[in-house]
């Protein structure tokens, strides 16, 4: 008796086990449904901002694949310029004169062009960027345009140079040019720097001002006193990374003016490893 | 001689069915007894095979009705609509993504990694 009824039970468990995880199998296409009805809502919301994005994104990939390709093009060139120069400097033939003004001519040329790019992509950089104090922003952008046009006028002397003569004096003309390629350079990498910088600070402290907005009535006092403890942390790390961002944006004029160098801001580094603390603390209030 | 098996049949002590027992084969012993001693039926509630049958059968039909009934639940459930995120869960998913960003941001604003490197272009090329 016993027997049958536990032969009985066990083929109920069989019959019941498959009722029971069929019953469960349809979750994942509730969650996909869901997935599907709100994603369109996102794309529509959000979709001027994405197409915006999408474009600048696409031409600083571009203008990244071109630098890149003009830079080992330049190289290539320059290394048969120096070629050139050393057979030159030996023989001093005129034919390995014309070589060596060919050569000239490839590599002046070329590096045109890696400039060109590289000031265009700072361009584009720049209007991309968020954070950047409007002021510096303008003034480099003018810079920029300005450094582009000098460029331009260099490219133009150099295609015209067809002889020695010619283009010595495009040569003699790219000294001057340089340093202040060079200089615009610095200026644009610090404003740039110092704009991603603001960026992260100034989201830091949106952050900070909805964090105390909430309410924390529901918290124990262990977690609200730890809650307490970030939320003044945070604030007072702010507070040291706003001084030195207004010291910075002060300084990023002066940088310019007197064509120092990017490296000095040396107190960059310190505001960035205040910025990466006070995203800690941010971390702990999750 | 007649008068002699006259005395032998009326010898009482003699069985009158005697036989000698391995001289022809066993009847079944149900054949035996259903010839010679019929069972009286018993009724229903006393047989014990139809009760156990009863039983069985009462069993799968309530097991059946528990499997229908879970499964009807678990229908159900799946067109009930899903469970609105609470406010905190909202939360939480909004916090971590603008934290996520911000440390994003933060990489990208790494001052020891230039972003935009002056191009390693030569500044001594001359003629």
């Amino acid at each position: 008796m016993k027997r049958i009824l536990l032969q009985f039970l066990f083929f109920l468990t069989f019959l019941l086990v498959p009722t029971s995880i069929g019953a469960q199998e349809p979750t994942p296409t509730e969650s996909s449904s869901s997935v599907e009805l709100t994603a369109p809502v996102t794309a529509t919301l959000g979709s001027d901002v994405v197409v915006q994005r999408q474009d600048v994104s696409q031409d600083i990939f571009d203008l990244q694949r071109s630098y890149r390709g003009q830079l080992d093009e330049y190289r290539r060139y320059e290394r048969e310029y120096r070629l050139a120069f050393e057979q030159h400097a030996k023989l001093q033939t005129l034919a390995s004169l014309e070589a060596l003004v060919q050569a000239t001519h490839r590599v002046m040329s070329a590096r045109i062009l890696v400039l060109q790019t590289y000031f265009r992509l700072m361009k584009v950089t720049v209007l991309d960027a968020e954070g950047i104090n409007t002021q510096h922003k303008e003034r480099l952008l003018s810079v920029l345009d300005d450094a582009l046009v000098r460029i331009e006028t260099h490219q133009e002397l150099v295609a015209k140079s067809q002889n020695r003569t010619a283009l010595q004096q495009a040569v003699t003309e790219y000294e001057p040019l340089h340093a202040y390629l060079v200089n615009v350079g610095n200026y644009g990498q610090s404003v740039i720097q110092v704009g991603r910088l603001q960026n992260v600070y100034d989201n830091s402290l949106l952050l900070l001002d909805d964090v105390k907005a909430e309410d924390t009535t529901q918290l124990s006092p262990l977690a609200q006193g730890q809650r307490d403890r970030a939320t003044q942390e945070i604030q007072s790390s702010l507070q040291l990374v706003q001084q030195d961002l207004l010291k910075a944006n002060a300084e990023l004029h002066d940088l310019w003016q007197r064509q120092a160098s990017y490296y000095e801001l040396y107190y960059l580094p310190e505001i960035y490893d205040t910025l990466s603390k006070v995203l800690s603390f941010f971390g702990e209030l999750k | 001689m007649q008068d002699s098996q006259e005395h032998i049949d009326t010898n009482q002590t003699r069985f009158a069915l005697e036989e000698p027992l391995l001289d022809q084969p066993h009847a079944p012993r149900s054949a035996q007894l259903s010839s010679e001693s019929p069972l009286v039926p018993l009724p229903w509630w006393k047989n014990k095979k139809v009760l156990l049958g009863g039983a069985i059968a009462i069993l799968v039909v309530f097991t059946l009705m528990i499997g229908l009934l879970l499964t009807r639940g678990g229908e159900n459930s799946m067109l009930l609509p899903d469970p609105s995120p609470t406010p905190t869960t909202e939360r939480s998913t909004e916090y971590q993504q603008r934290l996520k960003t911000l440390q994003d941001d933060l990489k990208k604003a790494d001052p020891t990694q230039k972003e935009l490197p002056f191009p390693p272009v030569s500044a001594d090329i001359t003629l």
